[in-house]
Formats: structure tokens, sequence, C-alpha cells
């Protein structure tokens, strides 16, 4: 359902980030992005999310073309959840989530039934009813992160994007995320693409890895017998 | 449950309102009997004709000036808050004040200077009020046209306050060249007020402010979303640049219009939607927006009956009247904030 033909990526014609990206993924898949500080991992997610123009070659999502289709048509098929961590003053847990609803409300953005029954679905799938009364800013990292997955997934599309969602988190709640992630690919059926440094949780929770090397080479390594050495190859070339 | 409690916070502010604007009318340095107000206001014909004026002619535009002003500039300040994405962004940090200060400045000083200074009345004449226009537009055009080239909210708002800088003393040398009378009008502008506005023009700050309340209504979901920041805004559906455009515009209409028939009136835009976050507990603009409209309105019907200081000769300067009363609530609020 998705996939990328050469594509590259950057700013413009001349800023080059990266080039010969050829990826696919299907519903279902839980992948990892793996490469050094500064290789282009922000940037290619952003391209993927549609927020910022391919520099070349091809990218399709479901036979549409990401980029060549207006913003709130695209925020039907991929939602998001950046590094940049989130400072709302006076928003509860529940009213960030409600956020996701916004492709599919009208004009001044009113809530209808549909809409409050996904809330509550997702709610339920994250497991935070104990939070959904809360202020945002008063959850800890943790539980901050779990809103945020939260307000995406209510978004209902069939692609999610995650800029490291797992940077900030100690080894529980980075376990919990992952666990929570991994669910929601394989239960709800969505491809989910995120970046991590976390090469081991990485290998132990996706089932498709994608690895920008030093060398300039783009690498899909699916799970198989070999994968843990693959990507582990793949990666000392950069190291 | 939260919705019961908004529509009875909703309802108590109405009523605060209401009597706000009501007691505009009935105090001021003259005292006019409840029952002769009335009769006035209802169009009758009453003995005394100078209470008469003073009431058509002084109160009912000055109180209709304050309330349209609270709460245009209460929303304008809560636009400009979400769009920055920085508590301490209004009109006056952002410039706009400045820029119709300075538009006033040029109109008034420097024609002083050149010896073509206009006679007498000069701070209520449309002549200000073009003159603060234009200078407002053209100071927030700069600035908002930085903020596209600038990501970093600090780097603007730091922008703003340098541009008011170096305009304030633009404006201390124009005033060191001109006329006495020329700077006494000035400084009367400087200093805010609702009476500027005459019954001629208050029909068409009235509109102004409507149109663009009404318009900040259908703001409501697109500053819902920034408060995510661009890049979520975007992957919500939102086309950031002309929802961006359409807010920038609303906003510094209704700034900008207020400012220049109104003078400079502090702290308003900047204090109000922290209060109404505070009484609201919400950052929906959905409820926000209303929620500025009312308590704006209010504080300012309040803030112009301090200003004409009842029972006495003297008048205060608004500008001087509403920072003072909002510059501690600011405090208040940012100090309860942390608390929690």
């Amino acid at each position: 359902m998705l996939s990328a033909e050469n594509m590259s990526i950057g700013y413009g014609a001349g800023k080059q980030i990266f080039s010969g990206i050829n990826f696919s993924a299907v519903a279902g898949d839980m992948i990892g992005l793996l490469g050094v500080n500064g290789i282009g991992k922000s940037t290619l997610l952003r391209t993927i999310a549609g927020l910022q123009p391919r520099t070349g070659g091809n990218m399709q999502l479901n036979n549409l073309d990401i980029h060549a289709i207006p913003a709130a048509e695209r925020a039907k098929h991929i939602s998001i959840v950046l590094t940049e961590r989130l400072a709302i003053d006076n928003i509860t847990v529940r009213d960030l989530i409600a956020l996701g609803r916004t492709p599919y409300t009208g004009w001044l953005g009113k809530l209808n039934d549909t809409d409050g029954q996904e809330i509550e679905n997702v709610i339920r799938v994250m497991k935070i009813e104990k939070l959904q009364a809360r202020l945002f800013n008063q959850l800890s990292d943790g539980e901050k992160q779990k809103a945020v997955i939260a307000r995406a997934l209510c978004q209902q599309t069939p692609l999610m994007i995650l800029d490291e969602p797992t940077a900030f988190l100690d080894f529980r709640n980075k376990r919990e995320i992952l666990d929570i992630l991994k669910s929601i690919s394989t239960d709800l059926q969505k491809t989910i693409i995120f970046s991590t440094h976390d090469i081991e949780a990485c290998l132990q929770y996706c089932n498709k890895f994608w690895i920008m090397t030093e060398t300039g080479t783009f690498r899909q390594i699916k799970r198989n017998e070999n994968y843990r050495a693959e990507v582990m190859e793949a990666l000392s070339i950069t190291v | 449950m939260t919705t019961g409690r908004n529509t009875l916070l909703f309802i108590a502010l109405s009523i605060l309102t209401l009597i706000a604007f009501v007691a505009q009318l009935l105090l001021g340095s003259v005292q006019i009997p409840f029952g002769q107000v009335v009769a006035v206001l209802t169009g009758h014909h009453i003995q005394n004709e100078t209470w008469s004026n003073i009431i058509l002619q002084s109160r009912l535009p000055g109180a209709l000036a304050a309330l349209f002003a609270g709460a245009g500039l209460s929303v304008s300040g809560l636009q400009m808050q979400t769009l920055f994405r920085n508590p301490v962004a209004g009109p006056f940090v952002l410039g706009i004040s400045s820029g119709a200060s300075f538009g006033v400045a040029v109109f008034i000083l420097a024609a002083s200077a050149f010896g073509l200074a206009p006679q007498t009345h000069i701070i209520s004449g449309w002549g200000i009020i073009m003159a603060a226009s234009s200078g407002a537009v053209a100071i927030f055009l700069v600035i908002f046209v930085l903020s596209f080239r600038l990501s970093d909210v600090v780097a603007i708002l730091i922008i703003g306050l340098m541009i008011g800088g170096g305009i304030n003393a633009v404006i201390e040398i124009m005033q060191s060249f001109s006329s006495n009378e020329a700077l006494k009008n000035y400084v009367l502008w400087s200093f805010g007020s609702f009476r500027y506005v005459d019954i001629s023009q208050i029909f068409y700050l009235v509109a102004i402010v409507t149109i663009g309340c009404v318009f900040s209504f259908y703001l409501s979901k697109p500053l819902n979303l920034l408060l995510l920041g661009d890049t979520y805004a975007s992957s919500s559906g939102l086309n950031i640049r002309p929802a961006k455009i359409m807010i920038v515009l609303c906003t510094s209409i209704l700034a900008g219009s207020i400012t220049a028939f109104c003078g400079p009136i502090g702290f308003v835009g900047l204090a109000v939607p922290h209060i109404a976050r505070s009484l609201f507990k919400t950052a929906d603009h959905k409820i926000l927006t209303p929620a500025c409209i009312v308590l704006g309105a209010c504080i300012c019907c309040l803030c112009n009956v301090l200003a004409s200081s009842p029972g006495s000769d003297y008048i205060l300067p608004v500008n001087a009247i509403t920072s003072l009363t909002g510059a501690p609530v600011v405090i208040w609020v940012i100090l309860k904030q942390k608390k929690v």
C-alpha cells in the first residue's frame, strides 16, 4: 500500500539530503527507521507524511500521490507524532485527543456522535481512561506521549508516522509505548513507521527496518532468520 | 458538567457586563438621576437639555466604545497569543499600538513642525483615525512578513519590541520639534479614551468590531489546531498559510481600528485571554472567543467607569486604568498557574 521508488528528499533541488530511497509497506507493518543524527530521518518522515514535497522519484499510498492531494484529504490517510513537545495550557487530555477528529468535523470543529464514539474507542485502546479528564500540562512524560499518540490514533488513518516516540522516556515507559504501537499495528492493522536510536528495542518490536546508511544508501531489511545480523551490518558501516 | 458550569459563567458575566454598561451611563462628573437617564435613553424628552446632551453625546457613545473596544481587543489578543504561540503576545507587544502611535505622531507632530497643524478637536477627527490605521497596518505588516521568515516566536516578539522602541524614539524626537498645542494633542491621544469616539463615529467602530468578532468564530477551528503548532496543524489538514493570513487580517483589523478610534488601550488584549482561560479552564477557541468578548467588554466598561472617577471633575487616562488593573491580573494568573 505504501511504496517509494527512487525517491529523493531535501529542500529544493539545491539541497538534496538523501536519494535513492526505495521501500514498501503494508497494513500491519511496524517499521523502525534507523540512522545517525543528521542523516535525514526527520526529513524522510516529513516527506512520507506529505508535509514537504519530495525532490524526485515516486511515492504512493494506496494509489494516491500524497504530495498531490489537499491537506484536508491527506489528513485522513496519515497521522503524525512529533519529537517536539507540546505545551498547551488548560487543555484536557480528552480535548487534545478530540483535535484528532479535525479532518472529519465541520467548519466549527463540532463533534458528533461518531466522533464521540471514536474518542471513547481510542481512550480504551490506549488504556488512558484515568487520564482523560486531566490537564495535559500536568502529565508525566510517558503519559503525555500516550495522549499525543491517542490524538494521532483518533485521526483514524491507515498510516501513522512517529518521530522518535520513545526519546524522552525511561525504560518502563519506552516498553509500554512500544507495546501499544505494536498492538495498534497488529490488532488495528495500521502501518506504523517510527524513527529511533534504540536499536535493541527496534530489533525486538519491528518486522521491517529502514536504514539510512552513512554511505548514502537506503536499505530495507525484513524480519527473516538473519535480520539481526543484516541490520547490524548495515548500521556498522555507519559507525 | 463543564458545559453547565460554562453556561452559568456566561450568564453571570453577561449580567455583570450589563451592570457595568449601565453604570457608565449613570456615573460621571455630573450627577443625573436614574429616572432621567432612563427617560433620555427610551427616547423621551427631558427638561434639562444639558443632561440629555451629556447622556446622548458623551456617555452613550463612550459606553458603547468601551463595550466594543473591550470585546475586540480581547479577541485580538487571544488570536495573537495562539498565532504566535506566546502568552505575552498582544496588540502592544506586536507593534500594532506603536504603529498607530507613529501614524498619529506623524499626523499631529510632524504636521505641526512644518506649520501645517490642523486646528482644534484634532484628537477625535477622522484624520487621526486614518493616520492611526495606516500606521498600525504598516508596522504589523512588517512584523507579519518577518514572522514568515523566522520560525522562532521569541525572535519575532523581540523584533516587535525593538521596532516599538525605535518608533518611540522617533516620536520623542518629533515631540521635541513640535508646538505645545500639538504636543498636548498627541499626549491626550496616547492616554487612550473611549470618549474620543463621538456619536457619528461610533457606528463604524461597532460595525467593524461586530464583523471582526463574528469572523473570529469562523477561525475557531484553525486556531484550535494552531495550538498544536504548524506541523501538527498541517498534518491535521489545515492549510497553514491562508489560515494564518485570515487570522492576522482579523486580529489586525480589530486591534488597529480600535486603537485608531480610542487610542492605545493597554493590557486588555494581553490580560483578558488569560483570565478567560483561567475562568473557563479550556483552550478551546469555540469557548474562549465568546468568553473574551464578554470578559473584555465587562472589564473595559468597569475601567471606563473608574476613569470617569464619579463624583469628581477629573477624568483619568483609560490606558493607565486598564494597565493598573491588567498588570496585577496577569501576574496573579501566572502565579496561580505555577502553583498548581
